[in-house]
């Protein structure tokens, strides 16, 4: 390519660029910085924990609307939790709990306020996310292929697992012992929640 | 697009993670729109760079180095965001004619039809160059920056954009 030539598409590309930001100052909204935890109240969106979100945004919550829980969770007036993932809630009904991509918020369902999150290692993301059936711990799937449980009754996330399988979901049997992962292209992974580790594959027949 | 860095001595983290923000937002979601090929995304991608600065304020030993942070983490972030694309294809194969193109029209409303066509081959080129040439043109940062970002040495910098860059002219040569 001679001088001439490569003058010419850097420019091209610099141009182009130049539109794209263009047009986001055109556009203008640009997602409000939220940094820091700020509970919600009745009528009052919760806000934060480190996420810069456009409060109110109903794109990410559209995974609670699909799910089960979003009975218990909707009926709390104006909270909104953002980044929220997933719904879930304690057999007795009194917290709900919203995961979001680093941190569990427990939710008081009598009274709609978020108490304090319960962060946990990212990891690259919350990728999925389920209760035991007694309520008393949330596991969470990471994009690093981890499983790191979350305590409600301590308030706080367990060493996370090495399962080196990338969940999409996750089912906890009705005893509570056991972990089943699911990764649609190659099968389930079973870890043991009285040991915390892995405890094998099934794996998919081939497609 | 050289930002200078907030004062941090007499700023809590917040603060300085929002000034930061407020001066480097437009450039970094505009890199990410590019990368990913729509804004939903890109804003995701951004947001959770800052938040992750947010979080690791506390342990960056020269907060300095703030700005070289987030910029690595909305290149990785935009990676994440292919790679969970590639696997959801792969999963649904049948889909692979019609997979959705890293640029659209839909992406940005462009007043040049030049850039469009410019901006869609570029999402023809690989990953890494897609990258070196978005943090070189689009954040005006320099070939060691974009080595330390991307963690490869100067000269595949310097070999990668180059390499990029006469793709494109053959490209665009092509289609006009």
């Amino acid at each position: 390519m001679t001088p001439g030539e490569l003058s010419r598409i850097e420019d091209t590309l610099r141009r182009a660029y130049g539109d794209v930001l263009e047009s986001l100052r055109r556009d203008g909204s640009s997602p409000e910085l939220v940094t820091g935890f700020q509970p919600g109240r009745p009528g009052r969106p919760g806000r934060g924990f480190g996420r810069l979100g456009r409060v109110g945004s109903s794109r990410r919550l559209a995974p609670v609307a699909a799910a089960a829980a979003v009975a218990v969770i909707g009926l709390v007036a104006g909270l909104i939790v953002p980044g929220a993932l997933w719904p879930a809630a304690d057999p007795a009904m009194q917290l709900g709990y919203v995961v979001t991509t680093g941190a569990v918020v427990p939710v008081d369902l009598a009274t709609g306020v978020a108490q304090p999150p319960i962060t946990f290692p990212a990891q690259g993301g919350a990728q999925a996310a389920a209760i035991t059936p007694s309520g008393q711990a949330i596991y969470v799937a990471t994009y690093q292929r981890y499983l790191i449980p979350v305590s409600t009754v301590t308030g706080k996330a367990g060493r996370p697992i090495r399962i080196g399988w990338y969940a999409t979901q996750i089912v906890v049997s009705p005893d509570g012992s056991t972990a089943y992962l699911l990764e649609p292209s190659r099968g389930v992974a079973v870890v043991n929640l009285a040991t915390n580790t892995a405890a094998g594959f099934i794996k998919m027949p081939s497609a | 697009m050289t930002e200078a860095i907030p004062a941090v001595a007499h700023e809590s983290a917040e603060q300085v993670v929002t000034e930061l923000y407020q001066l480097c937002r437009l450039g970094l979601i505009g890199t990410a729109l590019v990368l990913t090929g729509d804004r939903p995304t890109a804003e995701d991608v951004v947001q959770e760079a800052f938040a992750g600065l947010y979080r690791a304020m506390p342990r960056l030993a020269d907060p300095d180095k703030a700005l070289g942070y987030v910029r690595a983490s909305v290149i990785n972030g935009c990676r994440l965001v292919h790679r969970a694309r590639t696997r959801s294809l792969r999963l649904h194969s049948q889909f692979r004619s019609d997979q959705p193109v890293a640029w659209s029209a839909e992406s940005a409303v462009l007043a040049r039809e030049e850039s469009r066509l410019a901006l869609q081959a570029v999402a023809r080129l690989r990953g890494r160059a897609r990258e070196v040439l978005a943090m070189r043109y689009l954040l005006d940062m320099s070939d060691s920056e974009i080595a330390a970002a991307l963690g490869v040495s100067k000269g595949t910098v310097s070999s990668t954009a180059s390499r990029a860059l006469a793709t494109l002219a053959r490209t665009l040569k092509e289609q006009s």
